[in-house]
């Protein structure tokens, strides 16, 4: 219960920095009554073939957090290659390189950064990883996948 | 009736009936007046025997029954008649005893005085010989005489007075009229015989006496020079105390009715029984005596204390009337035949009724002091008296309730309106907290009687201005207060602040009588808690009786806030304003101020304070240094601030004249090399600049003004003094003047008004500005041959006028609470735009349930406000609605 409550502290004052010190492109706030379930939008960065696109996330606090990382997925269906069908993202600091230092800020501009700069060895999406190479083929896959991701929701 | 009885006892019984109504019916009026006692000869051989033969026979009630109805009869048709002949000249149905001239009431007073002679003595015939059934036929048994009288009386009120309803009101307004004129007579030679005594004292003891006397008695200013003149003094003094019209015939010799034959009446009046009827009357009288003496004498007059004088002059005039009344039976003991228990009776009465005149005194002078209380309490301390005195009667009687209902309505219409300033709004609750405290020393009245206050308070921007400034006033009482402040009744104070209510330990002056009440054990939750409480006789020292109400204030004050930090908040504000602003600030007052406060509130919350006046006695040595250290710096008086503990200091930013950017870069190396790894940050708006202009040759005008009109200034400066005169001053647009400073041609504009006011620049055309360069001109206008100097001044006169129309606006200072409310919707606004960028939408409902749940630190509002806000930053375009949600516009 102290623990809860300690972390649903740290999650409202990193809230106030998040609205108080916004950072262009990435946005995130409470879904809902539930402090632990967040919602989050991530622009694609300027001069990456996401530029312009805007994807929904959920991201799920963990009762032990910032000792564990939240649960961070695609909302709106991404073609990258290291996210697959589901939203799930393949990124080492959700996972094993994880420290209580980052912050929801500084997860989602790593998310933001994964957008332009794929890493290609660890594919989920591996057509995604494939077609990376070719940025003009790989736009026009994105762009009409994305296409159909925001037309559908 | 007779010859229905027992055939036997008929005949003799028909023979003792006639004799006895021979005996006993009713003899004329002549005979009755004249009336002698029989004697007892008479007694012991003609009526004894008689009755003897009465009871023989049983015939004691019949005969009894048989002597009423015919003094009934008797009552009804002649005494009546012969009563109210005595007022055949007065016109009773228009009696009114304010209306009725002296003579007249004279007159129906002296008719009083026969009638109810004539009254009392066919009742003294008929009392002899109910006297003497009673001797002769009841005495052995169980009957009693009184009841007998009672009869009597009954039968005379019922069929002389009270016959119709008509009459019962006339006998009343006879009645009403003749004790009210007898009480004025009363109080009359009352005053007189008191006059005559001081005279007495005055031709004996001299002056230091008739000062004495003149105080107590102060309504009527006493001349001793002649005797006429005292006379006519003497009518006024008794007329401003009892408020009646009195025609001048009446001198005080003829006003005096004896006291012996005012007491006589009376003890005929009580014998007829009419006083136990008449009592409505005569109290009603003495009610509004009462009160008519109170609102005379009191009313408005609040530097005195009036109770006492009031309850002695009650003593000395209304209570020696009642006695008069009541007890003048008592007095004559010796003629008392019948009755002993009489007097006890009578005496009860009249302990009765002084007690609940007593009792109405205090009522009318607490009604009328709070029907005063306001205007009291603007006079506090001045009216310390009368809150006094208030405080006996609160002691007394129950008024909290009209007390508090009444000065709740009275602050709400006078006080607590957009009309009054609010440092007059302070100020009088200052009082108020001051006279409630004498009233009431528990506070529960106050406590009352302040919230509507507080709140209102609270809703006012420039309060806390208002008292803090007054904390720091040194001519303020509370500043007074402040100074006074004992720490050792820090615990007391703790306490205090705490329950919001007195609590701790408080001492009563012994010399107090009225707070000797146990408010060591109120309880706050007692909502009508009586200021009666029980005497603990808790007087252990009187001094810190004062140091309740001081703590008081402040508190009072403090507590129309949630919290203390506000006020420090305002003051370090205030002290920042002050220590910038002002060149030539006492350091050593605003140490004081900061010493008394720490002292009042602790040394924590005004740490920043102490750092911010430190930093004053640091800034000037370490300015010496770095003077020292380089000459080139020589003018420069730094005054360097932690910045973490002043309050932020905003305003407008602009560009330094380059010469001057260098010298304070300079500045700014010495300082970093001194005190590494520290840095200074300038902050340019703040500061004054001693200037000296010198326009054209050898004029030089000097100026104390602020970086940016300094710097203003100093762009119309020109190098080639000694060169061309001929050239024009340089003309400056506004857009050249903003660009170089860096600021809004709007903020250049609204500086610049300040030299246009002092006639250093002219605007010449649209947007264009020039010195003014008198020398030349008057140069120009000689050139062009105009000697009078009038017309220079003509000229710039006319162009005055064009400047004056704009006046620099100083943005009004907002309050730091009204600062912190911005700031906080700046918090908002960003959650609302956070919220909407990752929902979309969302309707007003929900965004108000949000920022509750995740920024409830921050977020107050209510859902109505939300709505003002949001509509606000659609205003701004900010945001848009669609429907009813709300979007981000894009």
């Amino acid at each position: 219960m102290s623990q809860d409550h300690s972390v649903s502290k740290r999650l409202q004052s990193e809230l106030m920095n998040l609205m108080m010190g916004p950072s262009p492109g990435i946005s995130a706030f409470p879904d809902g009554d539930n402090i632990f379930n967040w919602i989050g939008t991530i622009q694609g960065a300027k001069d990456t073939v996401y530029e312009h696109m805007e994807f929904k996330m959920s991201l799920k606090f963990p009762t032990d957090y910032p000792y564990k990382p939240p649960t961070v997925k695609f909302e709106t269906q991404c073609f990258h290659p290291n996210v697959d069908n589901n939203g799930n993202i393949c990124l080492d600091i959700l996972k094993d390189k994880w420290s209580p230092v980052y912050n929801v800020r500084s997860l989602l501009i790593s998310i933001q950064s994964l957008l332009g700069e794929p890493n290609n060895e660890s594919p989920l999406n591996s057509y995604a990883a494939s077609l990376w190479s070719n940025q003009d083929e790989y736009k026009k896959v994105l762009e009409k996948r994305y296409q159909e991701a925001t037309s559908r929701s | 009736m007779v010859q229905q009885n027992n055939k036997e006892q008929q005949e003799s019984s028909l023979l003792i009936w006639e004799k006895i109504v021979s005996i006993f019916s009713i003899p004329s009026q002549n005979e009755i007046l004249n009336y002698k006692q029989q004697s007892q000869n008479n007694i012991e051989n003609n009526l004894k025997p008689l009755f003897n033969n009465v009871r023989l026979y049983k015939l004691e009630s019949l005969v009894l029954d048989w002597y009423f109805e015919s003094i009934k009869k008797y009552f009804k048709s002649t005494l009546s008649n012969e009563f109210w002949k005595f007022f055949n000249n007065v016109n009773l149905a228009e009696l009114d005893s304010s209306k009725t001239s002296g003579r007249e009431l004279k007159f129906i007073n002296h008719q009083f005085a026969l009638s109810i002679s004539l009254l009392h003595k066919v009742f003294s015939y008929f009392k002899f010989n109910l006297f003497l059934f009673y001797e002769l036929l009841f005495k052995n048994e169980s009957y009693n005489f009184n009841f007998l009288i009672k009869k009597l009386q009954d039968l005379l009120i019922t069929n002389i007075m009270h016959t119709t309803n008509q009459q019962t009101k006339y006998f009343n307004t006879i009645l009403f009229m003749f004790f009210e004129r007898d009480f004025i007579s009363f109080t009359k030679s009352f005053y007189h015989s008191k006059k005559q005594i001081l005279n007495k004292e005055e031709k004996n003891d001299g002056k230091d006496f008739k000062l004495k006397v003149q105080q107590e008695y102060s309504d009527g200013e006493i001349e001793e020079e002649e005797e006429k003149e005292e006379e006519e003094e003497e009518e006024e003094v008794s007329k401003s105390y009892i408020m009646m019209e009195m025609s001048f015939e009446d001198s005080i010799t003829d006003i005096n009715i004896k006291e012996d034959s005012f007491m006589d009446l009376c003890k005929k009046l009580q014998d007829l029984n009419f006083i136990v009827i008449s009592e409505e009357i005569f109290t009603q009288i003495l009610f509004k005596k009462v009160f008519e003496y109170i609102e005379t004498r009191c009313k408005g007059v609040f530097e005195k204390r009036f109770l006492k004088s009031i309850l002695e002059w009650a003593d000395q005039v209304i209570f020696k009337w009642l006695g008069m009344i009541l007890l003048s039976s008592t007095k004559n003991n010796n003629n008392n035949l019948f009755d002993e228990d009489e007097d006890e009776n009578s005496l009860k009465i009249f302990n009765q009724w002084k007690t609940r005149l007593e009792f109405s005194i205090y009522e009318n002078y607490s009604q009328q002091r709070i029907s005063e209380l306001f205007d009291m309490i603007v006079q506090y301390p001045d009216s310390l008296p009368s809150f006094e005195d208030l405080s006996i009667c609160f002691q007394k009687i129950p008024i909290e309730k009209t007390m508090i209902t009444n000065l709740k309505r009275v602050l709400h219409n006078r006080l607590l309106h957009p009309g009054a300033n609010t440092s007059d709004i302070i100020t009088q609750y200052i009082s108020t907290i001051h006279a409630m405290s004498i009233i009431d020393p528990s506070g529960m009245v106050m406590d009352k009687v302040g919230k509507p206050i507080r709140e209102y308070l609270s809703q006012r921007e420039d309060t806390i201005r208002c008292i803090i400034s007054s904390f720091t006033d040194e001519t303020n009482e509370i500043y007074q207060e402040l100074c006074d402040y004992d720490p050792q009744d820090d615990d007391y104070l703790n306490s205090f602040m705490q329950n919001g209510a007195s609590g701790g330990d408080l001492y009563v002056d012994e010399g107090d009588n009225f707070s000797n009440d146990d408010f060591k054990i109120w309880n706050p939750n007692k909502i009508d808690g009586s200021g009666s409480g029980s005497g603990s006789g808790n007087s252990n020292g009187g001094n810190n009786n004062n140091n309740i109400k001081k703590k008081d204030t402040i508190s009072h004050l403090v507590n129309i806030y949630d919290s203390i930090d506000l006020f420090i908040n305002e003051y370090r504000s205030m002290l920042s304003d002050r220590l910038l602003s002002v060149v030539d600030f006492d350091l050593d007052k605003e140490i004081k101020n900061v010493e008394l406060l720490k002292l009042r509130f602790g040394d924590t919350i005004l740490f920043n304070c102490e750092i911010m006046i430190k930093d004053m006695a640091d800034s000037k040595r370490l300015n010496t240094q770095i003077k020292n250290s380089n000459n080139e710096l020589k003018e420069f008086e730094t005054l360097i601030l932690s910045q973490l503990f002043w309050p932020t200091l905003k305003g407008d930013e602009f560009k330094y004249p380059k010469s001057i950017q260098e010298k304070m870069n300079l500045y700014s190396k010495e300082y970093e090399r001194i005190k590494t790894p520290r840095q200074l940050i300038w902050k340019q708006h703040l500061g004054l600049v001693d200037l000296d202009l010198e326009i054209g040759s050898g004029n030089i005008q000097s100026f104390q003004v602020s970086p940016i009109h300094a710097t203003l200034i100093m762009l119309f400066e020109t190098n080639n003094d000694n060169d061309d005169d001929e050239d024009d001053e340089k003309e400056l647009t506004l857009e050249y003047l903003s660009n170089q400073l860096g600021i809004s041609k709007e903020l250049a504009r609204k500086k610049l008004i300040f030299w246009l006011n002092n006639q250093i620049i002219r605007e010449t055309s649209h947007e264009t500005y020039q010195i003014i360069n008198k020398e030349k001109e008057e140069k120009k206008q000689k050139q062009q041959q105009i000697e009078n100097p009038d017309q220079d001044i003509d000229e710039s006169s006319s162009d005055d006028e064009d400047n004056m129309v704009v006046v620099e606006e100083e943005e009004e200072e907002k309050s730091t609470s009204a600062k912190e409310k911005e700031e906080q919707m700046r918090v908002v606004e960003s959650f609302i735009i956070g919220m909407l960028i990752n929902f979309k939408t969302l309707p007003l409902e929900r965004i108000h349930s949000m920022l509750t749940m995740f920024n409830s630190e921050v977020y107050t509002s209510s859902i109505q406000e939300l709505k003002a806000f949001l509509c606000n930053l659609t205003n701004e375009e900010k945001i848009e609605m669609v429907g009813n949600d709300y979007k981000i516009k894009k």
